[in-house]
């Protein structure tokens, strides 16, 4: 597995991205667009189903969703070309597997979503379909949440990935907390509004 | 002290780096946050640009709006992050910030584009484009202007994307 790796590693293609002196970080710099624009997308529209800029009507936001997916297979070639041009580093890193199975996660959830959203007949006209989108719109900033960190400790030795992964966690909940508490999000709007209506 | 040494003196902070080499997982959760930080602003400003510009044009202007806070929250976390990135910096890279600035160029130009940015935002309010557009109802076309304004933002912001992941390189 090993030689395998090296050897696509020392490939002709691999090589001439390595030594070429903006190849590597022109990809890397690459992948952070098209993550930009696939997360940043996606999660603005899982925050509107949540409840955020509820004045927003939710049907054109599917014109978006192009630029969402053309921002995804950026990132994905981009992390392709990555891994062949360093992968006897990447390939054995577990990491790589926990973000790999996010990203993969995120985008089935990010397909149920569309469908229940945006698809034939959206599913928002009852109390059980407004919960169910809502639950989908929170998987998807979780799991891509996932995928961030993963991603990103990566580059680090196991303990500081974990303890980042920790530290993350205590982050998010206190935000969380924050806004539950002193902004109060979550809390029920104000029906008798029509632009204040949920998902 | 002059100019120069004052700058350099309040670039360096020595509690951060001790925070930064005290804590494994203060760097890279800085990382995370600037990049959470940066989805959110690339992500919700290039929708609001692409609207100007004429994509999703079903979209009505003013209720996109409300999505503008929270890419503000989200160069807020990106400001906070990168100003722990340049004050902790000698702990990380053995580098004075000073010096890093001065000649990192890929930081220098993320820099200027994240000013051109700012410039670009001032113009789309002074201009009154940001009232002009408010008015934009479904199926409306943005005036002439704040689409260039829009098409600008948008490539500002992702060159600040790009120049940004670069830097490392330059140092």
């Amino acid at each position: 597995m090993t030689e395998l790796l090296e050897a696509v590693g020392s490939s002709g293609f691999s090589m001439a991205w390595k030594q070429s002196t903006t190849g590597f970080v022109s990809m890397l710099a690459f992948h952070s667009i098209g993550l930009a624009f696939v997360m940043g997308i996606s999660c603005a529209i899982a925050m509107r189903v949540l409840g955020v800029a509820r004045a927003i009507p939710l049907a054109p936001l599917e014109d978006f969703l192009p630029l969402m997916t053309a921002g995804f297979w950026v990132s994905a070639v981009t992390g392709v070309m990555l891994l062949v041009m360093d992968p006897v580093r990447i390939v054995p890193d577990a990491t790589l597997y926990i973000k790999l199975g996010a990203v993969a996660w995120v985008m089935v959830l990010i397909r149920r979503f569309r469908a229940h959203i945006f698809g034939e007949g959206a599913k928002l006209d009852s109390p059980a379909g407004v919960k169910r989108a809502k639950t989908l719109a929170t998987q998807v900033l979780l799991v891509w949440g996932v995928a961030l960190v993963s991603g990103k400790v990566m580059a680090y030795t196991w303990v500081a990935g974990y303890q980042t992964a920790i530290a993350v966690i205590i982050v998010t909940v206190a935000a969380g907390l924050v806004g539950r508490f002193l902004l109060g999000w979550g809390k029920p709007v104000n029906q008798a509004d029509p632009s204040r209506q949920a998902a | 002290m002059d100019l120069e040494s004052g700058i350099a003196y309040w670039l360096r902070w020595p509690s951060v780096e001790a925070f930064l080499a005290a804590y494994t997982w203060a760097w890279p959760l800085m990382e995370i946050l600037h990049i959470a930080g940066l989805v959110l602003l690339v992500g919700i400003v290039g929708m609001f640009d692409l609207r100007l510009m004429g994509v999703a044009k079903r979209l009505p202007i003013a209720p996109l709006r409300q999505l503008l806070p929270w890419a503000a929250f989200g160069f807020i976390l990106c400001v906070g992050s990168g100003l722990v990135f340049v004050t902790g910096l000698m702990q990380n890279v053995s580098m004075h910030p000073y010096v890093a600035i001065k000649v990192d160029l890929y930081l220098q130009i993320k820099l200027l584009f994240i000013l051109l940015a700012g410039i670009n935002l001032l113009v789309f309010y002074q201009s009154g484009m940001s009232r002009a557009v408010d008015g934009l109802g479904a199926g409306d076309d943005a005036p002439p202007l704040a689409r260039a304004i829009g098409g600008i933002s948008l490539f500002l912001w992702i060159g600040v994307v790009y120049w940004g992941r670069l830097v490392p390189w330059g140092i």
